[in-house]
């Protein structure tokens, strides 16, 4: 009865699926894995193991809870109410919860008011706004680091980044950008944010110097391989430096051996096809080839 | 019904329906890329290294092991596919093609042996959005679905038919194969020899033996004799490794602990879809897996009992294993016997009440019309479900995205011979054309460093994912400890995600 009933569906079945697969091949066509953006999520993701973020980091703030009551000194308390907030901040990374992340900025500025004078620890609330999405509140913030200690670098550099990215205040920027040069004058992303300033205003050569400059100093911080600042600061002024510089040495100072260096460095650094493509449009559309 | 529409009171009519309408689902929910699973991109390296003449091995291992968790019909099946090209693309058509003849083959098999069900049943799964899942993925569920379907087509075939001939054999061969598409097919082998002792069909018995012993002991002579599967079942925790193994007070509360997950979570999202949620979704769940058991035990009495053998077999083995691998795939390949046995067991508790409350003869209409109502509401359950997963976004989330931004860096920026340390040795394979393995799970940073060393490893990267700590409990102490082995190559934020290379 099976055998009948197959022979007399077989074609009707053998089209379905023969279509079926024409179907998903015409659609996908030229697909290719390695070189899509990023692969499109398929509808099972990993499933959650035993050494789960939210599990270990839950056990671990009520450790830091616990520990908190035993604490003598103010710094040890400071210390340790810092390590709850990131705790707290990387549980709302896994879980998207906001009550943790109100939490983990609660912590946070607990942390600040139990050590008053800690630089480091209102650079890092800064930090931690910056990344919430808080431009104003990270401002504030690396002032506080800067009146706090007025050697202390990464307090005015991310000053002179947020001025100029967040509020376009070049002058604010200039100044905290110098004055972080002054303390360190190997300090990333200063002569990035000195050199977009330089180009805004159109002195073009200035711009260069200093974009160079940063390109040479984020060589520096990478290579040193414990760089003070978070390695994906350096990382974005050293894509930007080179591909400002292949825009410059494209139009304004034309220079085409510097501008195909610059190219590379940037190709190597960048992820984003669409950028890398543009980038090599931009090259061939002015030196051709 | 008048002559020109009585093709609707066709079974084969319907049939091509549900085939066709499980066909477009899996066009709509289609993706040509690799899950970020991990078991798919095992299979489809296992598939490639079969076919490549490498033998049974995962290519991105730098120390070339042979493999002895997987079995290997599957991943044959995908090599065989991956011949010509090295996407993962033809193989997913082939593995879509398989799910839908593994549709027909249901309502075959349903047609010989729960004739009354075959239809309510085959419609059910073929909207059933935990079929559709894993017929979209390079995963071995559904080709395991369709050797267990396969076998069991046969064994009513020879129960018809008898004798020793070709089906007898056919049968006692086929029925190896679920084992060796995945080892919990050994509950498939052991329910089939009990269910033929039972039926005193005692050659039938001894064939399958013989025929699974020979195949067994094959496949362990070409790969090794030691698997790895009974020291998982045995393991507190496979990501902590140190903490040993479990005591039997500590099995029977895993026992428990899995029988809640899957009564409270999965299996009433794998019977109804994830579109009914809360209580009602639970009662109704709960109502529909007592259905299942009065079924269960009403089978045992019935010439298919060998499917109660089966699941009881199958879900002891599930009950077995580690909690956190609790998971909606590995109910997959029973969804469609539960659903038989759950209106089967309707059935039962209707002719009940029927004989209970009417002294005459009882109505074998009003039965057809109650499992067809029970199968109309669980396919209308599961297709909202189909519309929710279409309607999902399913983006990968920007830990995955780092994680293969910096596959891609490393595979522009790096030696072809590189050794890279992931926490997903296999997709990082896939993407970055770089060998590599894990780190060890070990608390002792030490014994990581000296893993690191050992496998030559050049390159590590830290990911920063969400559903998993191990890199942060285990790769980041150790680095940490070692500051002067790593230098920093490449960092993405949001999450910081880097890349060291590890200098000699």
């Amino acid at each position: 009865m099976t055998g009948a009933f197959f022979k007399k569906s077989f074609s009707y079945y053998a089209a379905l699926f023969a279509l079926w697969a024409v179907f998903i091949l015409v659609r996908y066509h030229g697909h290719r894995y390695e070189e899509a953006p990023v692969p499109s999520a398929g509808l099972e993701q990993s499933a959650p193991d035993p050494a789960n973020t939210a599990v270990p980091l839950q056990a671990k703030i009520t450790e830091l809870r616990q520990g908190l009551a035993g604490v003598a000194t103010r710094a040890a308390k400071s210390a340790l109410l810092q390590e709850l907030g990131y705790a707290y901040a990387n549980l709302y990374n896994a879980t998207g919860n906001v009550s943790f992340r109100d939490s983990a900025v609660a912590s946070m500025r607990d942390a600040s008011a139990s050590n008053p004078g800690s630089a480091p620890l209102h650079y890092s609330l800064g930090k931690f706004y910056g990344a919430l999405g808080n431009p104003a509140g990270a401002l504030e913030q690396y002032g506080l680091a800067m009146r706090c200690d007025s050697t202390y670098a990464p307090g005015f550099i991310e000053a002179a980044v947020c001025s100029y990215i967040s509020f376009r205040k070049s002058a604010d920027a200039m100044r905290f950008g110098n004055r972080a040069l002054r303390i360190d004058i190997h300090a990333p992303l200063c002569h990035l944010i000195l050199g977009l300033i330089a180009l805004d205003a159109n002195d073009f050569e200035a711009g260069r110097l200093n974009l160079d400059q940063e390109i040479a100093a984020d060589d520096a911080a990478m290579a040193a391989g414990t760089p003070a600042l978070d390695p994906g600061s350096i990382r974005f002024a050293a894509i930007t430096a080179h591909f400002r510089l292949l825009q410059l040495y494209c139009s304004k100072i034309p220079d085409r051996a510097k501008a195909g260096a610059h190219l590379d460095e940037y190709l190597k650094l960048e992820t984003d096809p669409s950028k890398k493509a543009a980038a090599v449009e931009m090259m061939k559309e002015r030196w051709g080839g | 019904m008048p002559g020109r529409l009585s093709f609707l009171t066709s079974p084969e009519f319907w049939i091509k329906v549900f085939v066709a309408v499980y066909m477009i689902i899996l066009a709509a929910e289609f993706s040509p890329d690799i899950s970020t699973n991990g078991d798919d991109a095992k299979y489809l390296i296992l598939g490639k290294s079969l076919v490549t003449g490498h033998g049974y091995r995962y290519l991105y291992d730098p120390a070339n092991q042979v493999e002895t968790q997987y079995p290997p019909l599957f991943p044959a099946f995908l090599g065989a596919f991956s011949i010509f090209d090295g996407e993962p693309l033809i193989p997913k058509i082939a593995v879509g093609i398989l799910s839908g003849c593994m549709l027909l083959l249901l309502f075959f098999y349903l047609r010989s042996a729960f004739r009354r069900f075959a239809l309510p049943v085959t419609l059910i799964v073929a909207v059933s959005s935990s079929i559709a899942i894993c017929s979209t993925l390079l995963l071995s569920e559904v080709p395991y679905l369709f050797a267990s379907l396969g076998a069991l087509m046969l064994l009513e075939l020879y129960r018809r038919r008898g004798g020793m001939g070709l089906i007898f054999w056919a049968a006692a061969i086929s029925a190896v194969a679920p084992a060796f598409i995945r080892t919990v097919g050994i509950a498939f082998a052991a329910a089939w020899v009990i269910s033929a002792i039972i039926d005193k069909k005692y050659k039938q018995a001894a064939a399958h033996v013989a025929v699974f012993a020979g195949a067994m002991f094959l496949l362990r002579l070409a790969t090794s004799f030691n698997s790895p599967y009974i020291d998982q079942l045995f393991r507190r925790n496979s990501y902590n490794p140190e903490l040993g193994f479990v005591t039997f007070p500590e099995m029977v509360q895993r026992i428990g602990t899995n029988l809640h997950e899957y009564l409270f979570g999965v299996l009433p999202q794998a019977l109804l879809g994830g579109s009914l949620s809360g209580n009602t979704g639970l009662l109704l769940s709960f109502g529909l897996l007592l259905l299942a058991l009065i079924g269960w035990v009403r089978n045992f009495a019935l010439p298919t009992r060998f499917l109660s053998f089966y699941l009881l077999f199958y879900c002891g083995i599930l009950c077995m294993w580690q909690s956190q691998w609790t998971s909606l795939r590995f109910i997959v390949p029973i969804v469609p016997f539960m659903i038989v046995l759950a209106l089967l067991g309707l059935e039962t508790m209707v002719r009940f009440a029927q004989r209970l409350f009417s002294k005459t003869e009882t109505s074998g209409g009003l039965r057809t019309g109650i499992v067809w109502g029970a199968a109309a509401l669980l396919a209308l359950l599961n297709g909202c479900d189909q519309l929710r997963i279409l309607n999902t976004d399913t983006a990968l989330t920007p830990d995955w995205k780092n994680f293969y931004r910096c596959a891609d860096w490393i595979r522009t920026n790096t030696p072809q011979d590189a050794i890279i340390v992931s926490r997903k040795p296999e997709l990082f394979y896939l993407r970055a054309h770089r060998r590599g393995f894990i780190y060890p799970f070990s608390n002792n940073p030490e014994k990581v460093i000296d893993g690191l060393t050992k496998g030559g490893a050049q390159y590590c990267v830290l990911d920063n994912f969400y559903w998993t700590g191990t890199t942060m409990h285990y790769l980041v102490p150790a680095v940490r400890n070692h500051p002067e082995m790593f230098r920093i190559v490449y960092s993405l934020t949001d999450p910081e995600t880097y890349v060291l290379e590890v200098r000699k």
